[in-house]
């Protein structure tokens, strides 16, 4: 016994290291849809994931926000679950938590349900997915959701600040990098446009199905197959191209002045790769953010532990339409216009020998490296991070990432720093209350640019919708979006 | 043979790693008992109770497959403790306290905690406070003397002090600027009286500010630093005695004190003070009751958990989904030494809205759910409970909440069998006895909300007697 214990953990162990560093596996099943696990057995549960190459980025100007409206449909009714009460019934019934989001490039639906529920798990999610009813009046009731959600993200003090921020740099397809959409095309959806959605984005050819956690792979893929089979891709479907966005534009600024805000932002905004187009350049960037983030480093040192700012920091969000780099401080209204000028004029030095070093660079590497660790210990996130990385960059950038990231150097991180923002146009911009704007002589500049790039996002009409009327069926009261 | 192999292999692993996905229930009982009375005692056999030499107790729960540790270091003293015009110690104390210690001036904390990229914070809560380090096991040797340095012989150094406090001073006038969260703070004014243990408002912190400095810092310190309040929680795949002896080292100096408990009575109701509103134009109007509930250890806790689970669920059917009046509305149950349910929602609608919340209240008041929909309900528990042992900081963190709470980590891994032996009757029983005396909250134009509206909603769920 004591043997045949030994010889099986030798055979464990020669299993793990076949399995080299790649955690999860994937296979590509014949309707086209990518099947993502990641087996862990530490708790028994399961998380499915389904994701697709979707959002704002596959939208028209007619249809901003239709993509995050037809998330909120896909948890009503199917053709297994004809209405919101069955649906909800199973809900309760497999002990499903659940919820949904959108972005500018990728849509995830996610539940997490304990694993002796796989099978039930996968097919409540086929169903949903591919015999959505996305019924007129259920549509009605759940654009007034929506429009809330939306009345939500309006009330907070920077909802027009970062609309502006957008609008700015991407001119007429800003709409295409805002996934919340507009309330007067909310307002207006129709099922048509829906249906019209679901076939040229919700198609197995476009999305991923990815399970997480406690299951035995040779039984997802089975179950998978069984569940999604006749799930189709329309003939000749292609994947929608989305239009280029215009150039980024030359250097310019703003100011906003809100009442309510305390503390002042201050953001300047580059253009960053894209991440399909140009890999190289990301990773330089990451190193970057995280060594401007080393507490022991000289930017922390000098804008954050000094007091100067409550924080202060570069960000590089990885996307495959656009790539925002943001460098960004919050501080105390009366140093606005001495950080504002600080955090331009920090970015020269950056470029400087001896403003990082080489310990940094090991620390911020053997930071990624664990943070990828950590990561994941939690399947049911772990997984849903994977339906991002696979939506916007592919896996294989996933993969390869923590390589890619040793590879960088110092001199790679100066080079990045002096192509995409040393002397790079910008868009600089102040968030401030009136009276703070007045106490340090600042001038809101934004009317006028509101007026040109904000006007759409004022919709009377959306006040005057009429009062939805209480349907036989019932829905969830988790929160998707 | 593929197949077979796998199985194989899982057989193993679980051999080896004690998983708990190892003694999931079969799927003939699944239906009625997610959480099998084996996956409990599996969890139980993992996790011991040790004391150190001055008799603090530390919890290791081994999680043998992993090389990530968790450290978390509790101290029973909260807000509460605190007398008005100390309130305002409880964060700064958290936020000043991990930036130098004896032998660790902030240049050495910076350069340990970037090297080894450790996970060190702290916050101050209601009733307790509570200090995680997460690291990986081969710097625990690093990091263990460091969070110790840290937690009993903090530097609060003057330009700590100063900068930690200029921090907390924008947060607090920041407050308002987040109408969700702000909203709980207008509910509060009302719902915990001057003078209360939990009461905090970000005006009254600001003014406490004023009048405190380094001195009373580290007094407060001296006052929580003590071996009877303290609890430690350990989630790691390292040999438990290792653990302890480390322990030792680090913390076993600390001296007991038998410092005094604050008692906390539940707030009291007064319709005639149980509204109150802010007036901010506002695309949608915040709104948030409170209503009192039992505290942790009362024997229907768990019980008010599963009610509120249940009222959580019906609100969303009714106002979301039926009535399409709000994105965003749920019930939740606080649970401290005295318990508070809340209700939240935004919405353009506020008239209709309150007034579907009250037809929830009445329908939950009088309705008796039958077993098979109670099951159902309490399906979902089994789901959460798993969850929170998915990563090693929720798991000390839930062992660590039932230790200062109960004294026992037993009780956290028991909540299942608790959860099974709630009735129909207990909800509708405790439906009926708690959901009253409403406190509102409101933040909205004023063209936009009418004061009746709430006045009503109160006066309506008012408790009869």
């Amino acid at each position: 016994m004591v043997r045949l214990l030994a010889l099986m953990m030798m055979l464990l162990s020669v299993s793990a290291e076949a399995a080299g560093s790649k955690a999860y596996s994937t296979q590509t099943m014949d309707t086209g849809l990518t099947l993502v696990g990641f087996e862990s057995h530490k708790v028994p549960l399961v998380t499915i994931v389904l994701a697709a190459k979707a959002g704002a980025m596959t939208e028209t100007a007619d249809s901003n926000g239709l993509t995050h409206l037809w998330e909120h449909m896909f948890f009503k009714g199917n053709q297994r679950l004809p209405n919101q009460e069955a649906f909800n019934k199973r809900i309760r019934q497999l002990g499903i938590t659940y919820n949904g989001d959108t972005s500018a490039e990728k849509v995830r639906y996610f539940i997490t349900l304990p694993s002796v529920y796989l099978e039930e798990g996968l097919q409540f999610m086929a169903d949903a997915i591919a015999t959505p009813l996305l019924e007129q009046s259920e549509m009605e009731r759940e654009r007034r959701v929506v429009l809330n959600e939306y009345e939500r993200n309006a009330a907070q003090p920077a909802f027009d600040f970062m609309n502006l921020q957008r609008n700015m740099i991407y001119g007429p397809l800003g709409y295409r990098r805002d996934p919340l959409g507009l309330a007067p095309i909310i307002s207006n959806a129709t099922r048509e446009q829906l249906l019209r959605i679901k076939d040229q984005v919700f198609v197995p050819a476009n999305c991923a199905l990815l399970v997480g956690g406690d299951f035995v792979p040779a039984d997802l893929a089975k179950l998978a197959k069984k569940h999604f089979a006749n799930w189709r891709t329309p003939e000749g479907w292609k994947p929608l191209q989305p239009p280029a966005f215009p150039r980024f534009p030359a250097t310019t600024s703003f100011v906003m002045t809100r009442p309510i805000v305390q503390n002042v932002r201050i953001q300047s905004t580059f253009d960053g790769p894209k991440v399909r187009q140009q890999p190289k350049e990301t990773y330089p960037l990451d190193v970057l953010a995280n060594l401007l983030e080393h507490r022991g480093g000289k930017f922390y040192q000098k804008f954050v532990d000094s007091g100067l700012a409550f924080e202060a920091g570069f960000s590089y969000y990885t996307q495959s339409q656009a790539g925002e780099i943001d460098v960004y401080a919050t501080a105390a209204p009366k140093r606005a216009k001495e950080v504002q000028k600080k955090l331009l004029a920090e970015i020269k030095e950056w470029v400087k020998p001896g403003y990082f070093n080489a310990a940094q660079l090991v620390d911020v590497k053997r930071k990624m490296t664990i943070h990828r660790k950590r990561e994941q210990n939690s399947p049911t996130e772990f997984i849903k991070e994977l339906a991002f990385w696979w939506a916007v960059t592919g896996l294989d950038y996933y993969d390869s990432y923590l390589t890619n990231i040793d590879k960088v150097k110092l001199k790679d991180v100066q080079a990045s720093v002096k192509t995409w923002v040393l002397n790079a146009p910008h868009l600089d911009s102040v968030l401030l209350s009136p009276e703070d704007a007045r106490a340090v002589g600042l001038k809101d500049t934004s009317p006028p640019l509101a007026k040109k790039y904000l006007e759409m996002y004022k919709d009377p009409a959306t006040k005057e919708l009429p009062a939805a009327t209480a349907p036989e069926n019932s829905a969830s009261p988790a929160s998707p979006g | 043979m593929k197949y077979q192999w796998l199985n194989l292999s899982l057989a193993i692993k679980c051999l080896l790693s004690g998983a708990l996905s190892c003694v999931t229930a079969p799927l003939a009982v699944a239906a009625e008992q997610l959480v099998s009375d084996a996956s409990i005692k599996i969890q139980k056999d993992l996790t011991s109770r040790h004391h150190l030499k001055n008799g603090m107790s530390v919890i290791v729960r081994q999680i043998p497959d992993s090389d990530i540790v968790q450290l978390g270091v509790t101290f029973s003293s909260g807000l509460k403790d605190l007398s008005p015009g100390r309130k305002v110690l409880n964060e700064w104390l958290w936020t000043a306290l991990p930036m130098a210690g004896k032998g660790y001036p902030k240049r050495k904390v910076y350069q340990l905690t970037e090297q080894y990229s450790l996970d060190l914070a702290c916050s101050g809560g209601i009733e307790y406070a509570a200090c995680g380090l997460g690291t990986l096991n081969e710097y625990w040797p690093k990091a263990l003397p460091l969070m110790a340095a840290l937690l009993t012989e903090p530097s609060f150094t003057p330009e700590d002090v100063a900068l930690t406090r200029e921090r907390i001073e924008a947060e607090l006038k920041d407050t308002p600027s987040n109408p969700g969260s702000y909203v709980n703070e207008i509910v509060n004014s009302i719902f915990y009286r001057p003078g209360h243990p939990y009461r905090l408002n970000h005006d009254e912190a600001l003014k406490e500010l004023d009048g405190l400095g380094r001195d009373d810092l580290i007094k407060l310190h001296k006052e929580i630093l003590t071996a009877d309040k303290l609890h430690i929680v350990v989630v790691t795949s390292m040999p438990a005695a290792k653990v302890v002896a480390d322990l030792n080292q680090a913390f076993g100096g600390v001296k007991a004190s038998n410092a005094p408990v604050v008692e906390v009575t539940a707030p009291e109701f007064d319709a005639a003070k149980a509204y109150a509103f802010y007036d901010r134009e506002l695309p949608t109007a915040y709104i948030r009751m409170k209503m009192n509930a039992p505290g942790i250890h009362d024997e229907d806790s768990v019980a008010m958990r599963l009610l509120y689970e249940i009222l959580s669920e019906e609100l969303g059917e009714e106002i979301r989904t039926k009535r399409s009046l709000s994105y965003a509305v749920h019930a939740f149950l606080i649970e401290y030494n005295i318990g508070v349910g809340v209700i939240n929602v935004s919405t353009s609608k506020p008239e209709a809205t309150l007034a579907a919340i009250q037809d929830v209240l009445s329908t939950v008041k009088s309705k008796t759910y039958s077993d098979e929909e109670l099951a159902e309900f309490k399906r979902g528990f089994a789901t959460s409970y798993y969850l929170t042992q998915e990563t090693h900081a929720s798991l000390a963190g839930a062992l660590a909440a039932s230790e200062v709470f109960y004294g026992d980590f037993n009780e956290y891994y028991d909540m299942p069998r608790r959860l099974d032996k709630v009735t129909p009757a207990d909800i509708k029983r405790l439906a009926n006895k708690w959901l009253s005396n409403l406190r509102i909250g409101v933040i909205a134009g004023r063209q936009q909300f009418k004061d009746e509206w709430a006045l009503d909603l109160i006066k309506q769920t008012a408790a009869k007697d």
